[in-house]
């Protein structure tokens, strides 16, 4: 009984020592410094450049947030590629598991740094929010929730990449793979996915798997929250992605922690 | 052996996990509702307190339809997500009702029956582009009577907006009887064929469309002698800028304001959009002004109008206010076609609806067309109480200088802000006395129950809908001002009933950059100023031209100027080349302080600031750098 006690906050602590570890990592090299401004070149080059914040006259972060989910199709797996491939490359892998971590402490660690990380490019946005707000006078509260939504989908990007990550050792396969499975997360329930699907499988079990796989756009949940409301379904989907996707990648890492 | 078992278990958990997710969310989307927290300025996709009020105080049942092509839109998830979210919406109003609103999802199937239903209703089909596919999403709205009330189509555009729309439909086709309402109007009911806008719609404004959803109105002859007939259990008058009409019209509008009954009367001090006033738009001026003889004094208020000259009768004035004022096209008087405030016409927003009252307190945005100044007399005994008003950024402005469409350039130079906000509606309520004395004596008296908006032009479509064709056909409207809440919630409220008046029409129009907004007005004011003053120039050079060709010496050589003259000429049409080059160069400065400013908001955004952050970042990396190296030779000499 008394170990359960001991395991669970030690189990945290563990998990948060490796957090840190990580998140430190990422500022050890310059990497970081050029992912952080290639981020935030980009978003703010498709805000106003390609999406015409200044001359739409209206004073919200639409065309800011709608690029996202398209620049996380690469920027995100940039992050998540090196989670495990490089561990697992280098060997480094090895050592780690001779620590005392538990798999999912190393896992967790993992993502939560890479989230964290990712989340601060997002935050050094602000200025966009800053100029829009001295422009004119937005809908805070929507664009409170339009931040939460893109952290969300940067955070199952991320989950994604990290199971896949781990499934190579070559950081650009795991790039490829990760933009490819994001693509097809993004836009599942969109004719042009749905149809591969039928295309695999056809008949009417196609089109059953079809319609449950129309619920799981990406797209469309984070579209509902750029509303400026935070539906309890749409952050259990991300959630449940995110949880689900960590899940795998503790099975993957002990199943490749041998070869 | 070891490892192809944790395969084995990693791969059917991969399988079983994603099949799982994929479960959750799929039950999840169908079963999980109403748990969300809207944090929308406006809670725009809240349902109001207003509206759970109101469905619960149905006297019958409603039943409400929702006709949505679920079958046919099953690869389209972004109308799914929407039609789902209508259909929540339906369902929670539906709940909030207690059994009063009856909720029925109908899925028009191609060639069946609901979908015969769909098309005798009205509901409109929508092509999806790009996919050769056409749904319908829309809802009819059934009473206890056989009253329907249709919403042909529902967009994500109109979602926000979509409160109101229901709300006011179950209003509708719940009430058996509708309240008559009578209007009398200077304004023919059917404009008359204008040959200058042959495509113009037929028939009456919207507006009088979308009132008689709920009131039965009735336009009411206006005979020369004899007093007008009002319908049997009419319950409120609308006066339409009067003009012209009969002592004994006057009187029985009299007798029913000290009766205490509601009136709405819209007098308009400049109509430009009276058709009186295109029958002869030959002339100058082309706006007709109101006049409803002792009416307005004996309610105790008067519209703001210049002493006429020599005792004739007083110059109406219109308000012009810098803040609220439209962007019209137009041109300069130096010919330059441009966008320019025009003064008189405001398209007011908060502010300028004031909170209080309920009539404009629940609404977004009203446009109007050079509106009058309602002011209290120094005799009233009425309260009076305003509805709309301006900012102190406004002037009063003679009707004589606009004309059909006037010149906007000249209102701004000659702009000078009165420091005062004027009044454009006002609710008058508290003691009156007959306008017009009785023949016993002492004249009536009773209590005022009357609202007053001096303008009369915001009845017309074009001041607040757009029509939304689709090839050649209109398919409906799109409202970019709530024209029309306004005289519903007037007369709701006059009537005595603020049922809808009290639902807020939530739609957020526009947040347009009220900073590009100032710099643009300043730059347009110095640009008239500097075009003036260039135009000035070229007209005084051009006139010391002709002196000089005037003045060529009388003598015998009097067709040739003098080499000095010649000289003094060349000089001078040079210098009127340059004055036009320069009112050039000015045309094209009009826009770029506005394109300026965008540039540096661009650049600090998509330069200034990554570049910030990549100063920072290397700060940091060479800062550790240093930190490390002098710790090197120590762990080097350790080991």
């Amino acid at each position: 009984m008394s170990a359960i006690e001991h395991a669970i906050p030690s189990g945290f602590r563990r998990t948060l020592c490796i957090f840190g570890r990580e998140f430190r990592g990422y500022f050890t090299t310059p990497l970081a410094g050029v992912f952080l401004v290639i981020f935030l070149f980009l978003t703010a080059f498709f805000t106003f450049n390609v999406g015409g914040l200044y001359e739409r006259d209206q004073a919200d972060l639409r065309p800011f947030f709608q690029f996202h989910p398209w620049l996380y199709l690469f920027l995100v797996p940039a992050v998540s590629m090196r989670l495990w491939a490089e561990e697992r490359r280098t060997g480094t892998i090895e050592l780690l598991t001779t620590l005392p971590f538990t798999t999912a402490n190393l896992v967790v660690g993992k993502f939560l740094a890479a989230w964290a990380f990712t989340t601060l490019a997002l935050l050094l946005t602000v200025p966009t929010w800053v100029t829009v707000s001295w422009l004119g006078d937005p809908d805070h509260g929507a664009i409170v929730v339009g931040y939460l939504a893109s952290a969300l989908l940067a955070g199952s990007f991320l989950a994604i990449g990290s199971v896949l990550s781990a499934l190579t050792k070559n950081q650009v396969i795991a790039f490829v793979i990760c933009a490819v499975v994001a693509f097809l997360v993004l836009l599942c329930g969109f004719p042009a996915v749905l149809d591969i699907v039928r295309g695999w499988m056809p008949g009417s079990a196609g089109d059953r798997l079809a319609v449950a796989l129309s619920s799981m756009s990406a797209l469309t949940h984070f579209d509902s929250l750029m509303r400026g409301v935070i539906d309890l379904r749409d952050v259990i989907y991300f959630g449940s992605v995110i949880i689900g996707c960590l899940y795998i990648n503790v099975l993957v890492v002990d199943w490749k922690k041998a070869d | 052996m070891q490892r192809s078992g944790k395969r084995f278990i990693a791969v059917v958990a991969i399988v079983a996990v994603a099949a799982g997710l994929v479960a959750l969310n799929t039950v999840l989307a169908f079963t999980l509702r109403s748990a969300r927290l809207d944090l929308t300025q406006e809670r725009l996709y809240t349902l109001s307190p207003g509206v759970k009020e109101l469905v619960r105080n149905l006297d019958e049942n409603v039943r409400v339809h929702l006709y949505w092509s679920e079958s046919v839109a099953t690869d389209l998830p972004q109308y799914r997500t929407l039609a789902e979210r209508v259909y929540e919406f339906l369902d929670e109003l539906a709940a909030a009702s207690g059994g009063k609103v009856v909720l029925r999802r109908v899925d028009p199937k191609p060639f069946s029956e609901e979908e015969d239903a769909a098309r005798a209703a009205g509901l409109a089909v929508q092509p999806v582009d790009g996919t050769g596919k056409s749904l319908t999403l829309g809802v009819v709205i059934e009473g206890p009577t056989d009253k329907v009330e249709v919403i042909p189509t529902i967009g994500p555009e109109d979602e926000s907006l979509l409160e109101y729309e229901i709300a006011r439909r179950i209003v509708s086709v719940a009430r058996g009887s509708k309240p008559v309402v009578a209007v009398l109007s200077s304004i023919p009911e059917t404009p008359p064929f204008d040959p200058r806008n042959p495509a113009a719609r037929g028939g009456p404004p919207l507006i009088i469309e979308q009132l008689r959803a709920l009131f039965d109105v009735r336009y009411v002859d206006l005979p020369a002698d004899v007093p007008p007939i009002l319908p049997e259990g009419t319950s409120a008058l609308i006066l339409v800028q009067p003009r012209d009409w009969s002592e004994a019209t006057l009187r029985t509008i009299d007798a029913w304001a000290v009766a205490g009954k509601p009136i709405l009367a819209l007098v308009d001090p400049w109509c430009e959009t009276d058709p009186s006033v295109r029958a002869n738009a030959g002339g100058a001026p082309a706006g007709t002004t109101f006049n409803l003889g002792a009416l307005l004094a004996s309610w105790g208020i008067e519209l703001a109008g210049d002493a006429g000259v020599n005792g004739g009768a007083p110059v109406p004035l219109v308000v012009g206010d810098e803040t609220f004022a439209t962007r019209v096209q137009a041109r300069s008087q130096a010919g330059t076609a441009m966008q320019l405030a025009y003064l008189p016409w405001l398209s007011l927003t908060k502010g300028s609806l004031v909170k209080d009252d309920p009539i404009a307190g629940s609404l977004n945005a009203i446009n109007i067309m050079s509106a009058g100044s309602i002011r209290k007399t120094p005799s009233a005994t009425t309260t009076v109480s305003p509805i709309l008003v301006s900012t102190e950024r406004s002037e009063l402005i003679p009707t004589m200088k606009l004309g059909l469409f006037g010149q906007p350039d000249q209102l701004l130079k000659d702009f000078k802000p009165s420091g005062q906000k004027q009044w454009l509606a006002v609710r008058v309520s508290g003691p009156i006395t007959s306008a017009f004395p009785a023949a016993d004596g002492a004249p009536a008296s009773g209590n005022a129950n009357i609202v007053v908006i001096a303008d009369a032009d915001f009845l017309q479509n074009d001041t607040w809908v757009q029509e939304q064709r689709i090839g050649g056909q209109t398919v409906g409207y799109s409202a970019f001002a709530d024209n029309a809440g306004l005289v519903v919630n007037a007369v709701e409220t006059l009537a005595g009933n603020r049922t809808l008046a009290d639902l807020r029409s939530r739609g957020e129009y526009r947040r347009p950059f009220d900073k590009v907004e100032e710099i643009r007005r300043t730059a347009e004011a110095n640009y008239l100023l500097e075009e003036e003053r260039l135009q000035r120039e070229i007209e005084e050079t051009q006139r010391r031209i002709s002196q000089l060709q005037r003045d060529r010496g009388g003598g015998t050589n009097a067709l040739v100027l003098s080499p000095e003259q010649q000289a003094e000429l060349r000089k001078l049409e040079a210098s009127v080349a340059d004055a036009r080059k320069k009112l050039r160069a000015v045309q094209h400065t009009l826009r770029e302080d506005v394109d300026r400013l965008g540039r540096r908001v661009m650049l600090a955004n998509v330069v200034l600031w990554p570049l910030i952050v990549a100063g920072i970042a290397l700060v940091w990396v060479v800062g550790r750098y240093q930190r490390q190296r002098p710790a090197a030779p120590r762990a080097g000499g350790a080991t």
